[in-house]
Order: C-alpha cells, then sequence, then structure tokens
C-alpha cells in the first residue's frame, strides 16, 4: 500500500483483537495504542527458512523452499523409514513444535493439492484417488493464483476450488488467464511440476540414526568412518569413486553442521575419508559443537566419478596416488587457496606469465618459451614479489633512463657491480584500447654485498616521472 | 633353519650369522643413510660422502637480501633427489610478503619443472610444520623446502628432531629455510649460512653465472667450513668457480625432459 507500513504478521493474541497481516501500521496503532511492532527482516526469514530446509534432509534428501515460509518435501520412498505418511508428518509436527514453530503440513500427490490442504485445512494425507474431493471444500487462495483472480472469482461468484471442477474452460480462461487452469490442473495432477531441490540431491548417501546423540567429535570422526565403508560398498558396486564429500551432522535442537572434503581423483578408501574429515576438523573444531549431540549422521558423495577396480601397492600409478592424497589432506587442512600448483599463462606480463592455481584442479605447466637472451643468469628471478617492492627514492645512474649505479631499497644502499638490461616489458597492443598502459625497462644487477636483483623502471621519463621497483630476487 | 642355493655352491645358513663375503647390515646406522653427493670433491669429504638424504638440513641466508641466493641454494640441492616424485614448497603464510613466492619461468636453470612444484602457504609455522612431516612421509615427494618467517623460532630441538624422524624411514630429503639464523638448538645434520656471490663472468661484462658463498656453520658428520660455490645450469651440477672467464657454448637444455 505505497509507502504505508504494514503489518505483515501478527500473534494470536492480535489477531483475536481483529488485527491481521496486510493492515497499515498507522491504523493499527489508532486501534491499539499499546501495540508493540518490529521491523519485519524478510532476510533473516529466509535465513531461517533455509536453516529449517537443511534440518528437513533428515527425512528426505529432495527438499524444495516455498517461500516465504513454506518448505516442499518429496517423501515418495522415505516415507516407510518413519513407519508411513501419516507417522512421519506426525513426527514432523512434533519435532518443529519441540523447536518452537508452528507449522502446519499436509501430505498429497502433488505439490499443489499438498499446498491448499496444508496451508487451508483439510485432509492431512489425501490418497491420489481422494485429492479432487479433499480440495473441493477449500477457498480458491488455495491454487496459488495471484489475488486479483482469487478476488475476480469470488465477485463472480465462486468460492470453493469444486466450483470451478465442471465449468467450460474457454469463457475463464479469456477473463482471468490460463494460468487459472494450469495451476488447477496441477493441483489435482493432470499435469507435472516437478521440486527444485535447494540442493542437488546426493548421487550417494548413507545414513545412521542414533538413540542416544553422539557428543564427542572422535565417535563422530569412528561413525564417519564406518558409513565411508558402507559408501564405498555402493559405490564399488556401480564402479564410481567420490571426487566431493559431505558430511551432513544433525543436531538435536535442529541445526544441520557440515563437513566437507574434496578429493583430487576419485576416492573409495574408508580410511582415507576418515582421515579427510579429521583434517578438516584439527583447524575449525570451534564450529562443530555437538551441543547436545548429534542424533543422525549423513555421509554423501556429491560428485562421483567412474573409478575401476586397481591393483594396489606394486602397480607404476603408486606415487602419483600418494601424492594425489598428500594434496587432499593438505587442502582439506589448510584450505583450497593455499595448496597450490604453477600455471603458466602465454603473456609477457610477469606477474601474469606464471599463476598459482588451487593443486586439486590445476592443470600442469604449460610453458612459454622463455626469452632468448644473453645471460648466464636466469632470464628470470627464482622469487617474484606478488606486489612490486618500491625503491626508496630514484636510483642514481649515468643517465636518467639508463642502467641504475646505486639503489636504496628497504633502507639499504645497494651498490651495483653488474647489470644487464634493460628489457622492456609493455602491455599487449590489443589491450592497450582498454585504457591500461604499462610500459616497463627490467635490469638484472647484481650488487657488491653479493644480492641479484630484478629492478624495474615504470614509465617514461618524457611523460610522467617514472617510479622504480623490485620486482623479484635472483638464486 | 633355512638354506640358500647359490649358483656355484650349496651354503648352508644359520640364523644370526651373516654369510661370509656379505656386508654386515646396519640398520639406522650412519653408514647405511644414503647419501646425496653434491659432486664436488671438497664439499663431499667434508659432508661424508655427501649430504646425509633423510636428516634435515638448514639454510639460512646471510641477511634478508641473500634470501634469493638461499632459496636458489635449497632447490639446487631438491633438484638433485635422484628419485623421482614432487617438490613441496612450503611458506609460512608472511615469508612470501618478505620474500617473494616461487616463479615458474625462474626454475629453468635448475632443472626442476614447474609442474613438479607443490606450493604451500600456511598461515601459522605449526601448520607449516605439520605440512612439512606429512609431506616427507609421501612416496610421491622427492623433497620439502619448508620455509619459516623470521628465525622460524617454532621449530626448536623438538620440532626438528620430529622432521628427522619423519624423513628417516624412506622419507624424501628435508630442507628448512630459515629467513634469519635461530639463536636456539636444533637437531638438524648440517646448517649452511648462503650469500649470493658474483659468478664467473660471460666475458661480456654480463653479471655471470649463479654463484654462492656457501658457510657450513654446524655438520654432524665432519668439519664445518666455507666455499665458493657455482651453480652450472648446463649440467645441473655444483662446481668450484674458474679462474678465468669461459663463456659456455649454448646447449638445448629442455626441462620438460627431467
Amino acid at each position: 500500500m505505497g509507502n504505508a507500513l504494514c503489518l505483515t504478521a501478527v500473534n494470536d493474541e492480535a489477531a483475536k483483537l481483529g488485527l491481521a497481516p496486510g493492515m497499515p501500521l498507522a491504523d493499527a496503532r489508532a486501534m491499539y495504542p499499546g501495540l508493540q511492532a518490529v521491523a519485519a527482516d524478510a532476510a533473516a526469514d529466509a535465513a531461517l527458512l533455509e536453516s529449517l530446509a537443511g534440518w528437513c534432509l533428515h527425512y528426505t534428501p529432495l527438499v524444495g523452499l516455498a517461500p516465504p515460509d513454506g518448505l516442499v518435501l518429496d517423501i515418495s520412498g522415505c516415507a516407510h523409514l518413519f513407519g508411513g505418511e501419516a507417522a512421519l508428518r506426525q513426527d514432523l509436527l512434533r519435532r518443529l513444535k519441540g523447536f518452537g514453530f508452528r507449522a502446519r503440513a499436509a501430505i498429497a500427490g502433488t505439490v499443489g493439492a499438498a499446498h491448499a490442504l496444508a496451508r487451508h485445512g483439510g485432509a492431512a494425507v489425501a490418497a491420489d484417488g481422494d485429492v479432487r474431493d479433499a480440495l473441493r471444500p477449500l477457498p480458491l487462495a488455495g491454487l496459488r493464483l495471484d489475488p486479483e483472480t482469487v478476488q475476480g472469482l469470488n465477485e463472480s461468484g465462486f468460492a470453493a476450488i469444486g466450483a470451478l471442477y465442471n465449468l467450460p474452460r474457454a469463457p475463464l480462461a479469456a477473463r482471468f488467464g490460463v494460468a487459472l487452469w494450469r495451476q488447477l490442473d496441477r493441483a489435482l495432477g493432470l499435469e507435472g511440476e516437478a521440486i527444485t531441490p535447494r540442493t542437488p540431491p546426493p548421487r550417494f548417501s548413507v545414513e545412521r540414526a542414533f538413540a542416544e546423540p553422539l557428543v564427542r567429535m572422535e565417535d563422530v570422526l569412528t561413525v564417519a568412518e564406518e558409513l565411508a565403508g558402507r559408501l564405498t560398498l555402493l559405490m564399488a558396486q556401480q564402479g564410481a569413486g567420490a571426487r566431493g564429500l559431505e558430511l551432513l551432522l544433525f543436531r538435536l535442537d535442529g541445526q544441520v553442521q557440515r563437513l566437507t572434503a574434496g578429493t583430487s581423483r576419485p576416492l573409495r578408501d574408508p580410511a582415507f575419508m576418515r582421515r579427510l574429515f579429521a583434517d578438516r576438523l584439527t583447524v575449525c573444531e570451534d564450529e562443530y559443537d555437538p551441543g547436545f549431540g548429534y542424533d543422525l549422521v549423513r555421509l554423501c558423495a556429491h560428485a562421483a566419478e567412474k573409478l575401476d577396480a586397481a591393483q594396489d601397492g606394486l602397480c607404476e600409478g603408486a606415487d602419483e596416488t600418494a601424492l594425489a592424497r598428500l594434496t587432499d589432506r593438505l587442502t582439506a587442512r589448510l584450505g583450497e587457496a593455499q595448496v597450490l600448483r604453477l600455471t603458466g599463462q602465454d603473456t609477457h606480463i610477469p606477474e601474469a606469465a606464471s599463476i598459482l592455481l588451487p593443486a586439486r584442479t590445476a592443470s600442469l605447466f604449460t610453458p612459454t618459451p622463455p626469452p632468448a637472451q644473453d645471460t648466464l643468469l636466469a632470464a628470470r628471478p627464482l622469487r617474484l614479489f606478488a606486489r612490486p617492492q618500491p625503491l626508496d627514492g630514484t636510483p642514481l645512474a649515468t643517465a636518467p633512463d639508463g642502467v641504475p649505479l646505486r639503489f636504496r631499497w628497504r633502507r639499504v644502499l645497494h651498490e651495483v657491480v653488474a647489470s644487464e638490461g634493460p628489457e622492456r616489458i609493455a602491455m599487449e597492443w590489443w589491450r592497450g584500447a582498454e585504457g591500461r598502459t604499462l610500459t616497463r625497462d627490467y635490469f638484472r644487477v647484481a650488487c657488491k654485498e653479493g644480492g641479484r636483483f630484478w629492478l624495474y623502471r615504470e614509465g617514461l621519463y618524457h611523460q610522467s616521472a617514472p617510479r622504480w621497483f623490485v620486482h623479484g630476487l635472483f638464486a | 633353519m633355512f638354506y640358500i642355493r647359490s649358483p656355484d655352491e650349496n651354503t648352508r645358513m644359520t640364523p644370526g650369522k651373516p654369510p661370509a663375503g656379505l656386508p654386515p647390515c646396519r640398520l639406522g646406522s650412519k653408514a647405511a643413510a644414503p647419501r646425496l653427493p653434491l659432486g664436488v670433491a671438497a664439499l663431499d669429504s667434508a659432508l661424508g660422502g655427501g649430504l646425509a638424504a633423510r636428516r634435515l638440513h638448514e639454510i639460512v641466508p646471510d641477511g634478508v637480501f641473500h634470501l634469493g641466493a638461499a632459496a636458489g641454494f635449497a632447490l639446487a640441492l631438491a633438484g638433485r633427489v635422484t628419485r623421482r616424485g614432487a617438490i613441496v614448497w612450503i611458506q609460512q603464510g608472511l615469508a612470501a610478503l618478505e620474500g617473494g613466492a616461487p616463479y615458474g619461468p625462474g626454475l629453468e636453470p635448475f632443472g626442476v619443472a614447474p609442474s613438479r612444484l607443490l606450493i604451500l602457504s600456511a598461515a601459522r609455522a605449526k601448520d607449516a610444520l605439520w605440512a612439512m612431516e606429512e609431506s616427507l612421509r609421501c612416496r610421491g615427494v622427492a623433497a620439502v623446502i619448508g620455509e619459516l618467517a623470521e628465525a622460524g623460532e617454532a621449530a626448536g630441538l623438538t620440532e626438528t628432531r620430529r622432521l628427522n624422524l619423519a624423513a628417516e624411514e624412506d622419507g624424501a630429503l628435508p630442507l628448512l629455510l630459515r629467513q634469519k639464523p635461530l639463536a636456539g638448538a636444533s637437531a638438524c645434520a648440517t646448517r649452511w649460512i648462503v650469500r649470493g656471490a658474483p659468478g664467473t663472468g660471460d666475458g661480456f661484462g654480463g653479471i655471470g653465472r649463479i654463484a654462492w658463498a656457501l658457510a657450513l656453520e654446524k655438520n654432524r658428520d665432519g668439519p664445518c667450513g666455507a666455499w665458493r660455490m657455482e651453480w652450472d645450469h648446463d649440467t645441473r651440477n655444483f662446481r668450484a668457480p674458474l679462474p678465468v672467464a669461459v663463456a659456455a657454448p649454448p646447449v638445448h637444455r629442455p626441462y620438460r625432459a627431467a
């Protein structure tokens, strides 16, 4: 309603007084001056819904969001684990009540029917044959139509969903659009509707529930290894190996904690999976607080690749496998951005010619041909500064753009005894149009006390005041 | 009781007594430890036949401006390891800020293909030492270079002993690069103080070869000493500097073949 502040939600007491969502705040305040109102926080609500959706993974891997306040669970094939559909619903409602939520739930063969039944009363569990009858008395708002359509239909004398069943379709479609019939067909199961899961369901997943919750992380790791054993059996049957692992820890209070680990090669080794999780835990143990304990632990393999059985130990690739495993463990503990491999790029700009990429995913170094130069020293330094280090002041040189004879870096005076250069490195011509210019004259210099540096001057004397930097150290 | 049939004779052997002619097996003793010869007689004799391949060696630059030289010496040693496998270079977070990170095209003179290098940066010294230990135990690793910021106080006597233990059983070559000398004790086998030195020139006014002034400050297997050493990037060998300048003929040296 324009810029007016409106009520977005009311509690029981307020509802009894006649306040309802959508009412302007000023009106409500006028009716009840003592009204307590807090600003709505849509982001926090969404986050809460997300975390609740995470907890619902407890019941099924396929959980979709129905914002702002709904969740859709696909429980096909999961209900029997909880003693049937009705029992699953009871269990879900009981636990949600325990967390302090007031929830309504309904089970039906289609998303539309379940939505209508859950939000507008009616049968808690509707079998596929009963959906038509179950929806008949419910208000039209249950069909997920936009408010104008519902209002128009109400004004035309249609109040319940059942009133639409035997109507000719063309006249109403002409007035209210085909969305009306599509939503009805979806609710009745005449047209299919897919649930968009929040996270893609994992390809392989095993879990174990505990009557007595786990409270120690060592126990969690032991359980993880046991689950990994079952997971590898599953994967071995299909000739697959895990590339991404996720351990879901369902805490008693409804929080779900995730422990992830990636591997550089398809993996089917329970003991090693445990080590990966253990390494991950050593660095971020504080983030995993068991609280009152975990009552369900689930291990999923999100990314899986083909892995055929191979003889271990005596074969050729044993060393490579050992190195890949080392990389995985280091990555698990230190982080993806800390375990790196050198990768070459085809450019003359020194800092871009060799870059560091995560070792798990990096391709091997494709060397650019090193510039042919008359030097016994390497043409490029062994160590390069990510950010060139500025010299203190301008070096002393015979000519303004000549070889530096004496320079000061890190407050120490260095006297040049031998030098090679200049080597001009400029921005590629096709990049100049972007407004980025770079003209550097590089010098290899050896100093009196033995240090060997890679210096450069940026800019040209006749254009601007050049600046000097140390870019690298030679061996 | 068991028997071994050799081609020329049947020898009856009793357990506990080695047959004549075989050298006595002294597992774990100094003589049995593998050595990594440096190829320069003066150095190898001081080291007792070469660098002990499974003991920790410390390399310390003589001041921050010689960090490049020290890193080059460490890489030269790592590149001489004959075992196939990766070279793991672990930098403690601040070390790269102070002295730069390993640069792919600059590895060429040491015969180390950039794809062999696994570069780690660990924020804490504790993590860097853990990563060193784990890497040393890995079969797919040839050498481990651990670079600690400042003096690396975190690697004291206990930690360096742990590194020795990790390398002892068929491990990789452990090298510890401290940016400054450590005041306390360390369990390393050798400690080298490295300075860059002017190398043999090319006769045309260039800088010349990579050269180091090495000071062996601690040596468990022999006397200490100081040497000038050059790196011959054609043959990838250490060598004593030549008295006169000699220009080497150009040689095609693809590092990919390494």
